[in-house]
């Protein structure tokens, strides 16, 4: 965890840049997304505070879009694709196998902060389907089992690190 | 890096660029677009520059990285210039190849050309590929020539030639007028005429105004505008600047959804490279007009696509759509006039402005004009971006450019449109695809999702899964759409899961029309179509569901029952050890059985069963047939299970008498030889020698596993069979092998020569599973696993021993074998 002095300084830099702008809540809350990987409460506190945005308006923003997580999201980021061209190829059973390899349910983080499993609705892949993005990287044409394989290359279940 | 002042200074640059390119220099160019980097276009990249190191090729041979061209399913693609040679699912190992080759040679690597999977056929260029040759790529066909981080590539094509004549040669009422002229419709989905929207938003009152590019393509199933954007990001540009110019706007928004990171990349570097050639800003090319763009990440929410909810996203609002008394193009965006397009119709504006209004007129039918790219995808043999003239029916779209259904499956339906599109049956496939066409049968152009269904596809599924997605993804302002949706969706679950009532049907219907009539926006206005249709063309899927508790598709997990078929089941074990809850029983060689209390109906065993034996099967609406009782279940006996323990060992042989005695009473006998026979040696000669008389002399057959064969021929005698010990293992213990005669089966073994561990398992596998066998060890080493066993002897022991048989057999005259084999 980064301190709580730290991480004030960094949320303000990144405030620093918004500031005397108009219609950049979301986008400025996209950018503590990036940097930090989730949207503490301090966070929103303090745009309340800078930029006088109220604070509900803010949450309300926050809790609205996917991308943002109120949450601390895990190392990888695993997206499932269930949109329709990977969902009439299987990717309902992707995901369980995604479920079934990193222990947690869609929508969750597991506890060493390691993997967050979503499921998204199309990664524009469609041709490839079913799909899986993590951190950025695309895999195609999976099947359960290489899903799998690729989770457990990345150190899930059975090879947490301590 | 020098700013343009004027049109000249433009064309000067154009013609620098063309004159600094040598035709003949060879390029090679990688599609590095999301698909096939998905593919591993990176790994591919990579791989061709350090060969072109190792060659020392640097600086002789340009890599280009470009967008998509559309058959994602056969990436990575390079092609080579100058002959145009594409290359398909291109793997870093095929690198040196390439490079050595085709690049060096000028030969073709075959297996590296597209075969076309119905005839098998190479082709050797576009033109000879299905998937290509009936398209029409007005706006997709540069994605190939163009590296979208490059300027340079794209003026070098002509770039940047529409923004000078509309600057220049034209008025902002007379670009409106020619893009009225040529009919464009908005290929965002609902198929506005782009150029009244022009029209209305120029003499709105209010300023600033406006221009907006969309490309919040949230369409589960499409990624047109991505492909654009990623591949050419200029040419969406071109069109923004003359469409701002013609409205007269000096700002402008790409608002990009947030899964596309590579597509805000290129936009990013295409921004900055047009800013730096004052291609965009203050005074753009010395004409007086000023404009500037901004990129605007969405963030993941499927309703901003809709455009009063994407505005309210710029203003860094919650992104919900707002009522429509006023429309946008009059107070939109901070309540200023403003114009929306869509990605590819932004791309078209260039064309246009370039070919004419006459020219686009041309292509397309009565009330829809131009192309328009459909993402192909689903159980189609060809999936990836098409662009087709409007007009073109869906059965070509299907069948001559996707190559047919997947497999040997059947069509079922096409689902034309996303979410708010419907689905299309059979009957309608001769339907022309255009705007009011697709409307008429329920579906609609929508972003252009063409997702094909075969016979394994369930109606009602569908349905769910699209009322599931836009349940989820309503914004919930207004309540026909937010509690609409969440009750079509509970009621759909309950029909799926095989709890439907026969009222549901009717309270859909309801619902359908509630939220047509009554929601806010598109998003709840157009949900009930995947539902009106499936109903209206697949009534009796639901009605299958709901009374027979049946899903005619085999798709509805909740109404399905897998079981292995005994009578197909090669007892392989592939599906145990696919099946995530242990729920099939089995060993190797046995019939397997699901446990049905514990099946989950994931499906995987029914995909790991190999098809040639296609045992897993899947039912609906009746009960699997009785299983197996556990004791009749194996298939073969498991000879490789060795090494069983048993209460008896073997019996001693004490002397040539007693295996005389034991050898008489066989009455088909075989003879088994093992490599050991060619190792030992007694009084010069190999112990082959030995066992070759004996053979002649009992006239037993003989098998000859390992190198035996050879020295056996050497010596003038012909084995009857030559095999290996497993093989000949697995057919003892087979009760229906009749022999290598076929008279019948074997009664006895006698094993000499066998290495003893191999010879300690098979007599074990043989005593335990083939019980009416009676197993000989004339080894030198005692063998317990037999029936009978010499005991510990000495070389010259064994040998006397082996020769007394042979002699003690003839003394009684009985040829063992004679009567009874013969080969």
């Amino acid at each position: 965890m980064v301190p709580e002095g730290e991480l004030m300084a960094k949320i303000d830099s990144i405030i620093d840049k918004y500031v005397g702008k108009r219609g950049v809540l979301i986008q400025l809350l996209l950018e503590i997304q990036r940097e930090l990987n989730w949207i503490p409460r301090e966070a929103m506190k303090r745009i309340n505070e800078r930029l006088k945005i109220p604070q509900s308006e803010i949450y309300r923003v926050a809790s609205f879009y996917t991308a943002m997580s109120l949450e601390p999201r895990g190392k990888y980021l695993v997206r499932v694709c269930t949109g329709t061209a990977c969902y009439v190829r299987g990717g309902q059973r992707i995901l369980t196998a995604a479920e079934r390899a990193i222990g947690v349910k869609a929508g969750e983080t597991t506890k060493d902060l390691k993997f967050t499993l979503q499921s998204v609705n199309c990664l524009g892949c469609c041709a490839l389907g079913p799909v899986v993005e993590i951190n950025g990287k695309y895999y195609g044409l999976l099947t359960p089992k290489s899903l799998e394989n690729i989770i457990s290359n990345l150190g899930g279940k059975g090879h947490e690190e301590a | 890096m020098r700013k343009l002042n004027s049109p000249s200074d433009l064309e000067k640059l154009r013609n620098e660029i063309i004159a600094r390119r040598d035709p003949r220099r060879p390029v090679i160019s990688v599609c590095i677009s999301t698909g096939c980097q998905a593919l591993g276009a990176q790994e591919v990249l990579a791989a061709l520059k350090r060969e072109i190191k190792r060659h020392g090729l640097e600086g002789k041979v340009d890599i280009r990285c470009t967008g998509c061209l559309g058959l994602c399913e056969c990436g990575p693609r390079i092609v080579i210039y100058p002959h145009e040679i594409f290359y398909y699912r291109v793997k870093p190992s095929d690198a040196p190849l390439v490079i050595f080759k085709t690049l060096l040679r000028n030969e073709i690597v075959p297996h590296l050309m597209y075969k076309d999977p119905a005839t098998g056929k190479t082709a050797k260029d576009l033109s000879e590929m299905p998937f290509y040759r009936y398209q029409t790529r007005l706006l997709l066909e540069a994605n190939a020539k163009i590296d979208p981080t490059s300027i340079e590539d794209y003026i070098a094509l002509g770039g940047y030639s529409a923004l000078v004549k509309a600057l220049f040669h034209m008025t902002p009422m007379q670009v409106i007028e020619e893009i009225e002229k040529s009919n464009l419709r908005g290929r965002g989905g609902g198929g506005f005429p782009t150029g009244r929207k022009w029209r209305s938003a120029r003499l709105a009152h209010g300023e600033p105004k406006y221009v907006i590019v969309n490309c919040d393509e949230g369409d589960p199933g499409v990624f047109a505008n991505r492909a654009l954007m990623e591949g050419n990001p200029h040419s969406i540009l071109e069109g923004l600047i003359i469409g701002a110019y013609a409205v007269g706007a000096s700002e402008g928004f790409v608002y990009v959804r947030e899964e596309y990171p590579l597509a805000v990349k290129h936009m990013q570097i295409a921004i900055e490279q047009a800013e730096k050639y004052g291609l965009l800003g203050e005074n753009i090319l010395g004409s007086g007009f000023s404009f500037k763009v901004e990129i605007h990440r969405g963030a993941g929410a499927f309703v901003s696509g809709e455009s009063t909810a994407l505005m309210s996203a710029i203003e860094g609002k919650v992104g919900e759509p707002r009522p429509k008394y006023v429309h946008t193009v009059e107070k939109g965006l901070w309540g200023k006039p403003t114009v929306l397009n869509n990605v590819e119709t932004w791309a078209f504006i260039p064309l246009i402005i370039n070919n004419g209004a006459e020219w686009f007129r041309s292509i397309g039918t009565e009330g829809s004009k131009g192309t328009k790219i459909f993402t192909l995808a689903g159980k189609v043999n060809n999936t990836g971006l098409i662009e087709v003239p409007m007009g073109i029916t869906l059965r070509d779209i299907i069948f001559k450019i996707g190559g047919g259904i997947k497999g040997k499956k059947r069509f079922k339906a096409v689902q034309v449109g996303g979410p708010s599109g419907g689905v299309i049956p059979e009957k309608y496939l001769d339907t022309p695809v255009d705007f009011d066409e697709l409307t008429k049968l329920g579906a609609m152009m929508g972003s252009g999702g063409i997702i094909v269904m075969d016979s394994d596809t369930c109606m009602v599924d569908v349905a769910r899964y699209f009322i599931n997605f836009l349940c989820g993804e309503s914004c919930g302002k207004c309540v026909p759409c937010r509690e609409g949706l969440k009750q079509a969706s509970k009621i759909l679950d309950e029909i799926v899961a095989g709890r439907g009532k026969p009222e549901h049907i009717k309270t859909l219907l309801e619902l359908s029309e509630t939220m047509r009539d009554a929601s806010l926006c598109a998003l709840g206005q157009t949900a009930a179509n995947p539902l009106l249709t499936t109903l209206r063309y697949f009534e009796d899927e639901y009605l299958a569901h709901i009374f027979d508790k049946r899903c005619p598709a085999l798709a509805c997990k909740e109404l399905l029952t897998f079981y292995i078929d005994p009578e197909r089941c090669s007892g392989c074990h592939q599906c145990h050890r696919v099946c995530p809850e242990q729920a099939i029983e089995g060993e190797q060689n046995q019939i397997h059985v699901i446990i049905q209390s514990k099946c989950t109906k994931c499906g995987q065993c029914y995909d790991a069963c190999p098809p040639e034996y296609g045992a897993v099967q899947k039912i609906s609406g009746e009960a699997p047939p009785p299983v197996v009782p556990q004791e009749y279940r194996w298939l073969k006996q498991p000879w490789q299970t060795a090494e069983v323990t048993s209460t008896t060992r073997a019996g001693v042989i004490a002397n040539a008498d007693m295996a005389v005695k034991i050898i008489q009473k066989a009455l088909r006998p075989v003879l088994v030889l093992g490599n050991n026979v060619t190792e030992f040696e007694w009084d010069g000669k190999k112990l082959v020698d030995y066992v070759v008389e004996f053979a002649r002399g009992t006239g037993i057959p003989v098998i000859a596993t390992s190198n035996v064969a050879a020295e056996l021929l050497k010596r003038g005698y012909k084995p009857v069979a030559v095999m290996s010990l497993m093989e000949l293992g697995s057919r003892l213990v087979d009760r229906e092998w009749e022999g290598l005669d076929g008279k019948g089966a074997y009664d006895m073994v006698i094993f000499i020569g066998i290495p003893y561990g191999m010879a300690y398992e098979i007599m074990s596998a043989l005593k335990s599973f083939a019980q009416n066998l009676i197993t000989i060890n004339l080894d030198n080493v005692y063998n317990p696993q037999a029936k009978w066993s010499l005991p510990n002897v000495s070389v010259k022991e064994w040998v006397n021993c082996i020769m007394g048989i042979n002699s003690k057999l003839k003394e009684i005259g009985q040829n063992v074998n004679v009567q009874r084999h013969t080969c």
